[in-house]
């Protein structure tokens, strides 16, 4: 075996293993941004329907088929903090008000994420929904009829004109623990029946 | 190591590179789209809730305190009366908000015009009983610009 079949081996050794470590790494690349779209697929899902429950339910507050069991939209809203919300409405058309909560939980401790945390919707006196869609923040804003913020905590929720609901949401699993976020921000959203009065 | 043998290694290389710089665009392209789509999620919001807010108040200026029962008695000329003042619905004619939503600028440029029941896409110079808003919200951040619409038509209790 010669000088220069020696240089052969070596330089295919070396061209080899950087082929090698080029491949690996693309695998790894292709793995790992296979898992985040997948992830960032559900995630966004997940915030669309968290986003679509809460609109239905916010858009019907103080409504009442029968408008004679609720003739005073001012009282729509029961209970409101920056974490948490009761109001009622008809939300399933029946001519009965009912009473829907949203809040806050402790944190999920069977998912990898360490800041996703419980969220809850709760109808009546069922028992709540808990929403396990990844959900890491979820807090609101209330604005008086002049669009002035009302300071926490809300003692006369009736005074509540309009309010802004801010939910960020992350995956519940990640490659890497690099977890993707989404962020959903509805503005003053106004349910119609408050501006009744 | 042969002439021959050294071009199928070269020609194999880059093969290679070229499946990989593939790869990597189309990496960065799937980036692109997962955040042009957040943005997205974002402007759809500002959209809505600016839909919300035009919503809420009168439908012309002269139907603010009293009803109208003609249609010459709406305002001809969509827009804010006094400039900043939003207080009718067709104030948001040429209203432009800007809005920063987790560092992110958004730009959404208003338009109003009356519209026919028969025709809903096209506005009409004359007056009627309903008016279209057209949002257009834009970021530097994304490609898109999202339009969203609402009719507003007149109503009142007798």
């Amino acid at each position: 075996m010669g000088f220069s079949t020696l240089i052969d081996i070596l330089g295919s050794t070396i061209m080899g293993g950087l082929l090698l470590i080029i491949v690996l790494r693309l695998n790894n690349t292709a793995t790992e941004k296979s898992t985040n779209y997948g992830g960032e697929l559900s995630l966004q899902q997940n915030l669309v329907t968290i986003a679509q429950i809460m609109e239905y339910d916010f858009r019907k507050m103080g409504y009442c088929k029968d408008w004679t069991k609720f003739p005073d939209p001012t009282k729509s809203i029961a209970q409101a903090s920056i974490n948490s919300i009761k109001f009622y409405a008809d939300i399933d058309d029946n001519g009965t008000m009912d009473t829907i909560s949203y809040y806050i939980g402790g944190l999920l401790t069977a998912t990898p994420n360490p800041r996703d945390i419980y969220f809850y919707r709760k109808v009546n006196s069922n028992p709540p929904a808990a929403i396990n869609l990844g959900v890491t923040q979820f807090f609101m804003k209330y604005f008086d009829a002049l669009g002035d913020t009302l300071t926490q905590p809300i003692t006369q929720p009736s005074l509540i004109n309009s309010y802004e609901i801010n939910i960020q949401v992350e995956t519940v699993y990640a490659y890497d623990e690099n977890y993707s976020t989404a962020f959903w921000k509805q503005i003053r959203l106004l349910a119609r029946n408050l501006r009744n009065r | 190591m042969n002439l021959g043998q050294s071009l199928f290694a070269i020609g194999a290389l880059v093969l290679l590179s070229l499946n990989i710089m593939s790869v990597n665009t189309r990496i960065l392209q799937t980036d692109d789209v997962a955040l042009d789509s957040k943005i997205g999620v974002l402007g759809t919001s500002i959209g809505t809730s600016t839909i919300e807010d035009a919503s809420k108040l009168a439908f012309d200026e002269n139907t603010k305190d009293d009803g109208v029962s003609k249609l010459d008695q709406l305002t001809q000329n969509l827009g804010a009366e006094v400039p900043g003042v939003l207080d009718d619905f067709d104030d948001y004619n040429g209203y432009v908000q800007k809005d920063t939503v987790f560092t992110i600028p958004f730009t959404a440029v208003c338009k109003v015009n009356y519209i026919n029941t028969n025709a809903p896409d096209v506005s009409t110079n004359n007056r009627t009983w309903h008016k279209k808003l057209t949002i257009r919200i834009s970021t530097p951040f994304s490609r898109d610009t999202l339009e969203m619409s609402t009719i507003y038509s007149y109503w009142y209790f007798r």
